[in-house]
């Protein structure tokens, strides 16, 4: 018996991340020098006392499946409990892939069921934020809610990107409208929920059976339960809070972590974010390097120039090589003279001599012409060889050519 | 492949030469290399070479090395047959003081050793820091038909109350020389040492029964010439941590990046995962030809250093040719050179001092200057 589990929906293809996500479901996708998306809501579960979570999976499982193991770099190895892993499976009466979020909680009833919770916490693994959900789960409980659902206010301009919740003077939600035009609201949900298990039980199965359901939370449950007059409240959230479900908005979150404002401070001791770590050496700044306003981790060897930029582990920045304002993911090589800079580069990229990946914003004579270029995992940019900004890099670059 | 082996590792062995480093600590847990502690590399070398069953013999201080090992999980030995063993000092009803030498603290493990189905047994010290093959070793062992081999290096430096032994050429250990001040010794030995279980088990009884303590001194150097001894000549990289001057000459050998390649140039080298950040370098920080461990926040001047996880060198501060333990802090302006500080050292606002090449300046743990 356990007063509150975790199901957290990690099988998003994350399509808009393209390359990044061609072999790795998008919790995978290497963040902050040395995490994964996932470690983010893993290590808030934790932090929050819950020490059971249901992690679906779908897409491309295999990295996401080995890097949570036993949930040991967690804590979450625990006799009772603990992380389990739910890919979709088959039964006697057939089998079905996940149609949509609320179709994989449906699937995986047998699994809460056996904690008997009073509450399951539903969440997604594509967003940076450090967040103490006991305290939401808390007033889940005060409030005598059915539902809670985690709102962050955005700036109104932004709200028509979002889903909006409107919500009373006591933070009962009487409105939701997904991505509105003209929003009447400024709160967007968070795609985090804390529901009363009993109830969220009851409208899965009513959700199931309707065949016109897309059966997802946000487009069905959620209405259904507003509609059927449930009581659903917001929980304000005023914390860092980032979707990194596309290029530019994961290269500005790596971003964030360089700001001296520190909007989102991975060094305190009182929130830690865990992962599980390579074992490699500390790293090496050679006497002829320059590293300034950057974040670099074990194994990484630097000889040429660092500025603005996030190290994954095992990077190696060659003598004279120059990196600017990019993430280079673990194992990533940039030898003599090559140039990347506003770029993202994936695990074991090999960057060759004089090749030049990126462009700067002001180097652009059309404002439009800028974006982050993107170089999957495993190629290599040939000597060189020129990658254009807004490239988006999956097979080799051939020697002097140009992308 | 060779026959199984079996690891002993003697944490204490060695901790009076380093009275200052090791008076909270064991010579095992003495953090080396930014982000290990000297255990760290016996253990992962072992591990590498599929020895899965070690003991640690521990006598005094050891509330930081259990602290470090935990269940041994870290270095894949939470194991259900075998791993890691730690064996605290068994006390004698009538006897006030614990171990007196290896033969003795070998003997207070007799069933340990004795219930073992391993082959081999591979007895180290933790004084050297090194990357030995175990695996390359007991192919050496098997193939030379030896008895007991000695892992050996060329001299790092001139001995100091050390083991060296003179060879045939062929590996064969004619001679063993203790206390080897005036480097006769072809190679010096490195304190680990390969044999049969069941030969490790006649020399504890024998060792036993006729109160003989050292392993060398009174059982190899006693009978050489009918013991078939060789020296296993390991050419990785190896530096022998006999005061607070080679201690530091360790750490800053790593600057070097060609040795930096050949301590971690080849197998894995596991620690306690503290879950760290990476680290972050400032605007305007300045670093060169320095090794680093996550967890740091660099917003002044660094070189030729060593920082720990957890390090802190604030705006103003220059650091330069200094180790600096896990979470020390240097707080703004300060200016230091050749200096060690221990764990959790807080240097005020504007301090300066400096120490020498051949003599650094120690902080004790904890302090804040």
């Amino acid at each position: 018996m356990k007063e509150c589990i975790a199901m957290l929906l990690a099988g998003g293809q994350g399509s808009r991340l393209y390359a990044l996500t061609q072999k790795l479901a998008k919790p995978a996708v290497p963040f902050g020098g040395k995490y994964r998306i996932i470690d983010f809501p893993l290590s808030n579960c934790v932090n929050s006392g819950i020490d059971t979570v249901g992690v679906l999976t779908q897409y491309q499982p295999l990295v996401l499946n080995e890097y949570i193991g036993s949930g040991q770099p967690w804590g979450l190895d625990r006799l009772h409990g603990g992380v389990h892993v739910l890919p979709p499976y088959q039964t006697a009466t057939g089998s079905d892939w996940y149609k949509g979020t609320a179709n994989a909680i449906y699937q995986n009833i047998n699994f809460i069921d056996r904690y008997h919770p009073e509450y399951v916490l539903i969440l997604s693994g594509d967003h940076i934020y450090k967040m103490d959900y006991s305290l939401m789960i808390e007033q889940h409980k005060k409030t005598g809610a059915d539902c809670t659902i985690a709102v962050l206010e955005v700036p109104w301009e932004e709200a028509s990107r979002f889903g909006i919740m409107t919500a009373d003077e006591n933070g009962a939600v009487v409105k939701f409208t997904e991505k509105p035009k003209e929003p009447d609201s400024n709160l967007a949900s968070m795609g985090i929920y804390v529901f009363s298990w009993d109830k969220l039980r009851s409208y899965l199965v009513a959700d199931e059976a309707k065949t016109t359901s897309s059966n997802d939370f946000g487009k069905d449950i959620i209405p259904a339960m507003l509609s059927d007059g449930e009581k659903l409240y917001t929980y304000a959230f005023d914390g860092y809070w980032k979707d990194v479900g596309t290029i530019d908005s994961l290269w500005d979150a790596n971003m964030d972590l360089l700001n001296p404002g520190k909007p989102l401070d991975l060094w305190s001791d009182e929130w830690r974010i865990y992962s599980r770590t390579p074992a490699l050496p500390p790293h090496f700044i050679d006497a002829g390097a320059k590293v300034d306003n950057s974040i670099i981790t074990e194994g990484c060897r630097v000889f040429g120039t660092v500025e603005n930029s996030v190290l994954f582990a095992g990077v190696e920045i060659q003598k004279g090589a120059a990196v600017d304002s990019s993430i280079l993911m673990p194992g990533a090589c940039v030898e003599p003279g090559a140039v990347v800079q506003y770029s993202i580069v994936a695990e074991n990229v090999t960057v060759k001599t004089g090749a030049v990946v990126g462009k700067k914003p002001e180097d652009c004579a059309d404002v439009d012409e800028w974006g982050v270029a993107v170089v999957g995992e495993g190629v290599t940019v040939g000597a060189s060889s020129t990658v254009g900004p807004k490239a988006m890099i999956r097979e080799d670059v051939k020697e002097g050519e140009t992308v | 492949m060779s026959k199984s082996a079996m690891g002993i590792v003697f944490a204490n062995m060695h901790d009076e030469e380093l009275p200052s480093l090791t008076r909270e600590r064991t010579m095992a847990s003495l953090p080396v290399a930014a982000r290990y502690r000297m255990i760290d590399f016996q253990l992962s070398c072992m591990t590498n070479a599929k020895i899965n069953r070690v003991g640690l013999i521990v006598r005094r201080n050891y509330h930081s090395l259990m602290d470090h090992l935990g269940n041994g999980r870290e270095w894949d030995l939470a194991q259900k047959m075998g791993g890691l063993t730690v064996f605290p000092p068994r006390s004698e009803p009538m006897s006030n003081d614990n171990y007196k030498g290896r033969m003795d603290a070998l003997h207070s493990i007799l069933p340990y050793i004795e219930t073992a189905k391993a082959e081999y047994v591979v007895l180290a010290d933790c004084d050297f820091l090194c990357t030995p093959d175990y695996e390359k070793i007991l192919a050496f062992h098997e193939q030379t038909g030896a008895q007991v081999t000695i892992v050996c290096s060329p001299y790092t430096q001139l001995p100091r109350e050390n083991v060296t032994v003179k060879t045939n050429g062929q590996g064969r250990v004619e001679q063993i020389l203790l206390d080897d001040t005036g480097a006769e010794g072809d190679l010096q030995s490195m304190n680990i040492f390969v044999l049969s279980r069941q030969l490790l088990l006649e020399y504890i009884r024998t060792g036993y029964s006729k109160n003989y303590r050292h392993f060398v001194r009174d059982l190899l150097v006693r009978d050489t010439e009918n013991t078939g001894i060789y020296a296993y000549n390991y050419q990785g990289y190896c530096s022998q941590i006999t005061d607070l001057g080679g201690y530091y000459r360790t750490n800053m050998s790593l600057l070097q990046p060609e040795q930096l390649q050949k301590l971690f140039g080849s197998e894995p080298i596991y620690t306690k995962v503290r879950d760290e950040a990476p680290t972050r370098y400032a605007m305007d920080a300045k670093t060169g030809n320095s090794l680093i461990a996550d967890g740091c926040i660099l917003e002044g001047t660094v070189e030729n250093s060593v920082l720990f996880r957890g390090v802190r060198v604030c705006k103003g501060a220059v650091v330069r040719n200094c180790i600096l333990m896990q979470g020390t802090t240097v707080e703004e302006n300060v200016c230091m050179e050749y200096a060690i500080t221990d764990k959790n050292v807080v240097i005020t606002q504007g301090k300066k001092f400096s120490g020498s090449d051949s003599y650094p300046v120690y902080v004790e743990k904890g302090v804040k200057v």
